[in-house]
């Protein structure tokens, strides 16, 4: 069971605490607002009025326009010259460069890629995991090869597990806790809009949230990820969020992580290479894990995942059909200030029915004070 | 910033040999490393039967197949490491025709830009001259039979190696296209972004001012105040330049640098052989419906 993360998604119904003056000001003026920043336009030779110049500027303007309007023809030809002789004297196919998963990650790996970045690779014959036998093709001076169709058929499965929780509006978290994963987890979150973690798992931080937790900040959002108002006394004393699903870069060092993730039923995905233990995560990908250009390709396909789920959830929103549910503790938040609300208009009613106008001691504010003398004295003729 | 390593190591490489029929050519080491920069391919089958008309299959070899991978793989060695690595060619070129300390990069990849761009333009079978070359090159040279006199005699007149280019150049108000001929030295490039390397004279031989040998110091003082941004004054031409265009579109070349034609043409004499049967060998299997395409005769023309 995937537990809901308390923020609050609603709909249509949205509860506002009060309107902010700078609407109100907004609807009541009529005047079209002129910004100070809105650039103006460059004014062009032909904007310059024929008063403001002599004779001899008004030529050089028009041979400087008449040049100006060679231009587009010419650079177009340019273009097409260099498009011609810029590939002459050789075919340049460039090597590998290790940032380009991070600056072009693909949406897909083949398995020409998952070979390149030696994703195949296992550990020596002695060291293996027999539970991994499944993903074996064979040996191979004395490693274990990991099958490429294998790994890109459960890398396939675990982008769709991660397109689908984010589709319907789930927290990710990807963790990779060696030194030079952090900018592959990073920016694998940032593509899925989730969060990452590159440091050690702290003990507990699921288990016991409510201590180590403690000093996160949370947000509650809509359907399109806007900031609701409203919602701060319950945000101060929720419970901190735990993720809906886990990556996992190396398993192998974060089994205190993944075992509070099996405790609180948060999915993972893990990359099992063939020492590792196959049980510790929901959906396995096999694949080298000591391979830092195979951890970037995979993070890489699975950010892209989550990008491609977050924009279907959003333009969905955007129809109108949200793909997720209020959590239940936000609902009952809702449902109690509501509660709350009706009963003090209610009991305001009530008083102000009960209570006669005269006889009795009224405390008024002194703007009102001030505001019935001056009715008073209008209707005096004073 | 990370490197991945690999768990097997390597196999060292050996030298293997190049796939040739003959002995002299399978003896020479070659490693086929894998690199950035490829050899091109033509669409004609120049590899076994050689240029027919121009070059034999031995001829070919040498001077496309053997003289273009060694300036790829001497490119690769020069840019291996920096962050020319895997660039294009006319980029470099471009980029490192003003330094002298980039000279290497520049005559690397402006040799090989070079030899490609005259391959490119060589056909199986004789082609006919398009009927609009036909007449925009009749326009700039008077007739055809001057132009390839023009291209030959200059080939002829050149004593070093180098290029000899076709070039088109903007037109003036009044004219559909104009062409030129112009001389590379080496490995010159004839392209208006790389003009410091232009070399279009042999040194020795240039003077514009009798005896105390500035003429060309004096250009290059020239050129680059101009580049700072002074403007031309009386009496002064500068080349102009359609604005938002380029002043040379080089559309066909000749490579007369010795190793091409040694093989199959000798030194010769003074009457016959040698270069001079090079070039004339060299005319009849231009093709011209490739140079067409290189020029700019349909489209709208660039106006100064």
């Amino acid at each position: 069971m995937i537990i809901r993360n308390i923020v609050l998604r609603h709909g249509r119904q949205v509860i506002v605490a009060s309107a902010s003056p700078s609407c109100c000001v907004r609807a009541l003026s009529t005047s079209t607002a002129k910004s100070a920043t809105t650039a103006t336009a460059p004014k062009g030779p032909t904007n310059v009025p024929s008063f403001f110049t002599t004779p001899e500027q008004r030529a050089k303007i028009a041979a400087l326009k008449e040049q100006m309007d060679k231009v587009p023809d010419n650079f177009k030809e340019f273009r097409s010259i260099q498009k011609k002789t810029g590939k002459i004297g050789a075919v340049t196919q460039p090597r590998h460069l290790p940032d380009e998963m991070l600056k072009y990650p693909p949406h897909d790996a083949t398995l020409e890629m998952l070979m390149a970045a030696q994703a195949h690779m296992g550990h020596n014959t002695s060291l293996w995991n027999p539970a991994n036998q499944r993903y074996i093709y064979g040996v191979r001076e004395g490693i274990h090869i990991i099958a490429l169709e294998t790994i890109a058929a459960h890398l396939r499965r675990a982008a769709k597990v991660v397109e689908e929780v984010a589709y319907h509006g789930g927290l990710i978290l990807f963790v990779g806790t060696r030194r030079d994963q952090r900018p592959i987890v990073v920016r694998a979150a940032e593509l899925a809009g989730g969060c990452h973690l590159f440091q050690n798992w702290t003990p507990g931080t699921i288990t016991n949230r409510d201590q180590i937790l403690a000093q996160g900040k949370l947000r509650m959002v809509d359907e399109l990820d806007r900031d609701v108002p409203g919602f701060d006394d319950h945000i101060q004393e929720c419970r901190p969020v735990i993720p809906d699903l886990v990556v996992c870069l190396n398993p192998l060092e974060n089994y205190p992580m993944l075992h509070e993730c099996g405790l609180a039923n948060v999915p993972t995905i893990g990359i099992i290479d063939t020492n590792a233990d196959p049980t510790w995560v929901t959906y396995q990908i096999p694949a080298n894990d000591d391979s830092l250009r195979a951890m970037a390709l995979i993070a890489a396909v699975l950010g892209r995942a989550g990008q491609r789920g977050q924009e279907r959830r959003h333009a969905d929103a955007e129809d109108g059909v949200i793909t997720w549910e209020t959590p239940s503790d936000v609902r009952r938040f809702v449902q109690n200030t509501l509660t709350a609300k009706a009963q003090e208009k209610k009991d305001q009613e009530r008083q102000s029915v009960e209570q006669p106008a005269w006889g009795r001691e009224m405390v008024e504010s002194d703007e009102d004070v001030a505001k019935a003398m001056k009715q008073l004295a209008d209707e005096e003729g004073i | 910033m990370f490197r991945s390593r690999l768990r097997i190591p390597r196999a060292p490489r050996s030298g293997l040999a190049a796939p040739s029929s003959s002995s002299f050519l399978q003896s020479l080491p070659f490693t086929f490393s894998r690199g950035v920069h490829h050899l091109p391919s033509f669409e004609h089958p120049f590899n076994e039967h050689g240029v027919p008309g121009l070059l034999s299959t031995t001829g070919f070899h040498v001077a496309w197949t053997q003289y273009q991978s060694l300036m790829l793989q001497n490119l690769e060695t020069a840019t291996a490491g920096t962050e020319w690595e895997n660039k294009d060619l006319k980029q470099i070129i471009l980029n490192s025709a003003r330094q002298p300390e980039s000279a290497v990069l520049f005559n690397y990849a402006s040799m090989a830009h070079n030899n490609h761009f005259f391959f490119r333009q060589l056909a199986n079978k004789p082609v006919e001259m398009p009927e609009n070359l036909q007449v925009a090159l009749t326009q700039s040279f008077g007739s055809i039979e001057t132009l390839r006199n023009e291209m030959i005699l200059t080939a002829r007149a050149m004593f070093g190696p180098g290029f000899v280019w076709l070039v088109q150049v903007p037109n003036p108000p009044g004219r559909t296209s104009t062409f030129k001929v112009l001389t590379t030295y080496h490995a010159g490039s004839p392209y208006s972004g790389a003009h410091w390397r232009r070399q279009s004279v042999e040194l020795p031989t240039a003077t514009k001012d009798p005896g105390d040998g500035t003429g060309l110091g004096r250009e290059w003082v020239q050129k680059s105040a101009y580049g700072a941004g002074k403007k031309a004054q009386e009496g002064e031409k500068r080349p102009e330049v359609p604005p938002g265009g380029t002043d040379v579109t080089p559309i066909l070349c000749l490579n007369t640098w010795e190793h091409v034609w040694i093989m199959d043409y000798g030194i010769g004499t003074l009457k016959e052989g040698g270069l001079k049967q090079y070039a004339r060998a060299w005319w009849d299997v231009i093709d011209w419906v490739k140079v067409k395409d290189a020029a700019n005769l349909t489209r709208h023309p660039m106006r100064v």
